[in-house]
């Protein structure tokens, strides 16, 4: 094994790891990841039985809306600074393709078993058992 | 805008044609290779003054459908039978979509995740995700994290930076434009031999017994000896007698100093640090008597410079590279002149 793969390996993608996203997932050769896109943080919310799918849900510092379809939790250690979920905007993401990224926000990598029941919690409150 | 002009218009259960292309909130232009067929399934939402809605993409590959797909047969809505992606579903911003083409009333389907697929399946579905970035990344454009501190780098950059830590730990370790330290004294040693100052060599022209001022005459004819001894060069010698004589720092600095030397030059190095560092701490004593001892009897042939720079010397012998350092600082700071003929001394000496 070389090793090259042995870090490819070290990502683990299970429900509630926390990935750094770029803001740009279109990756055709014109607009591949430009410099200055930033990233923002995805949780995994799920992951797909065809197991190259995982659901992502993209969350941000910022308060963008409030609701029961928004997961809040504290990742960041600033004070007063918590990341939001916006759960109705998760979206497929091919899990080959989230292994290239950052398993890390804030030094992060994963939710806690807490955080993760939460994570549940508001899924269901918010989109009932559809997924 | 264009988004609130159709969000009245959306509705869930619809089938929408998308642009091609769109700008998104930062100006940047994407577009795709052809239109999208869409299925809604969440009426339009706001986000950042922007409206979005959940859709399922549709299409008419429906060989590779699996219970996760819905299947309509009937040619009716858009010609053909289709399939409705719902494992594909993301959210687009209503600015996308361009033109209604219909609307399925009455679905009521239950789709199961599957267990197992096919390979066809499996890449029909890869390739439809990477096909449908282009919607989802209208939403994606939206998100901004303002602490946003994170940075992913590409395992090529890793391997580089890696790489570059490697060879710069290897450089340190190696310090290959670094004297070592034998080669370090082999060049300032020899360069700079400390010759007998006037009063000392005075000793060595001194007839047959006359003491030195505080030794006894047997005491002295040593002294002599060792000083011609350390004239000679001869410093294993000079070494040797220097130590048969008791007491020498009370009696005498000057040839306390000498002593010193001549252990450094015969590599009794313990021996050199221990008299030099009693120098050195002499000749910055506060005690005024000490003090103004040691300007009396060193001044006119001895420097505090030399007595820090010999004292450098046996700290390198002795490995000590930063306590070196930190001394030929201190000369290099206050008599930069003095390093003037020990040229890049503190260039040649080694880090650690």
């Amino acid at each position: 094994m070389g090793l090259f793969s042995i870090f490819k390996k070290l990502p683990k993608i299970e429900v509630g790891s926390i990935w750094a996203a770029p803001n740009c997932i279109w990756s055709n050769s014109f607009a591949r990841n430009k410099k200055g896109i930033g990233y923002h943080p995805a949780i995994v919310e799920r992951l797909k039985t065809d197991q190259i799918t995982a659901i992502l849900t993209p969350g941000t510092t910022k308060t963008y809306k409030i609701g029961s379809c928004v997961f809040t939790t504290k990742i960041s250690p600033l004070k007063n600074v918590k990341s939001h979920f916006l759960l109705q905007l998760s979206m497929p993401y091919l899990i080959d393709e989230l292994q290239n990224h950052q398993n890390n926000w804030w030094g992060v990598q994963c939710l806690s078993e807490k955080q993760k029941k939460e994570l549940q919690q508001q899924i269901t409150w918010c989109k009932g058992t559809r997924n | 805008m264009t988004i609130l002009m159709n969000s009245n218009k959306i509705n869930t259960n619809e089938i929408w044609l998308t642009k091609k292309s769109f700008a998104d909130i930062n100006g940047k232009d994407f577009s795709s290779d052809k239109e999208s067929i869409i299925f809604v399934v969440l009426a339009p939402e706001s986000i950042n003054n922007e409206e979005f809605v959940r859709v399922q993409p549709i299409s008419k590959q429906i060989e590779y459908r699996t219970e996760e797909d819905i299947f309509i047969e009937d040619e009716s809505f858009l010609g053909y039978p289709f399939i409705i992606e719902t494992w594909n579903e993301q959210p687009i911003l209503t600015e996308l979509l361009h033109k209604k083409l219909g609307s399925i009333s009455n679905l009521s389907v239950d789709v199961i995740e599957p267990s197992e697929f096919s390979k066809k399946q499996l890449s029909f579905r890869r390739s439809e995700i990477k096909r449908t970035a282009f919607l989802r990344q209208s939403v994606l454009s939206n998100i901004v994290d303002p602490l946003n501190k994170v940075e992913t780098w590409p395992m090529s950059k890793v391997f580089a930076a890696c790489a570059a830590i490697v060879m710069g730990v290897v450089f340190i370790l190696w310090q290959p434009h670094k004297y070592s330290n034998e080669e370090f004294l082999a060049f300032y040693q020899e360069k700079n031999p400390m010759e007998l100052s006037f009063n000392v060599q005075n000793q060595l022209v001194r007839g047959d017994g006359i003491s030195i001022e505080g030794f006894s005459l047997t005491e002295s004819d040593i002294i002599q000896l060792a000083l011609k001894k350390y004239n000679d060069g001869d410093y294993l010698a000079s070494s040797e007698l220097f130590s048969q004589v008791p007491d020498l720092f009370n009696h005498n600095i000057d040839i306390y100093f000498y002593a010193a030397l001549s252990d450094l030059y015969a590599n009794n190095t313990a021996r050199a640090i221990i008299s030099l560092e009693l120098l050195e701490k002499l000749s910055r004593s506060y005690d005024y008597e000490t003090s103004w001892r040691f300007i009396e009897e060193l001044e006119s042939s001895v420097s505090n410079n030399d007595v820090l720079f010999y004292l450098a010397l046996a700290y390198v012998q002795n490995g000590d590279v930063r306590n070196a350092r930190a001394l030929l600082n201190k000369i290099s700071s206050n008599s930069p002149d003095y390093l003037k003929d020990k040229p890049n001394i503190l260039g040649n000496l080694r880090w650690f």
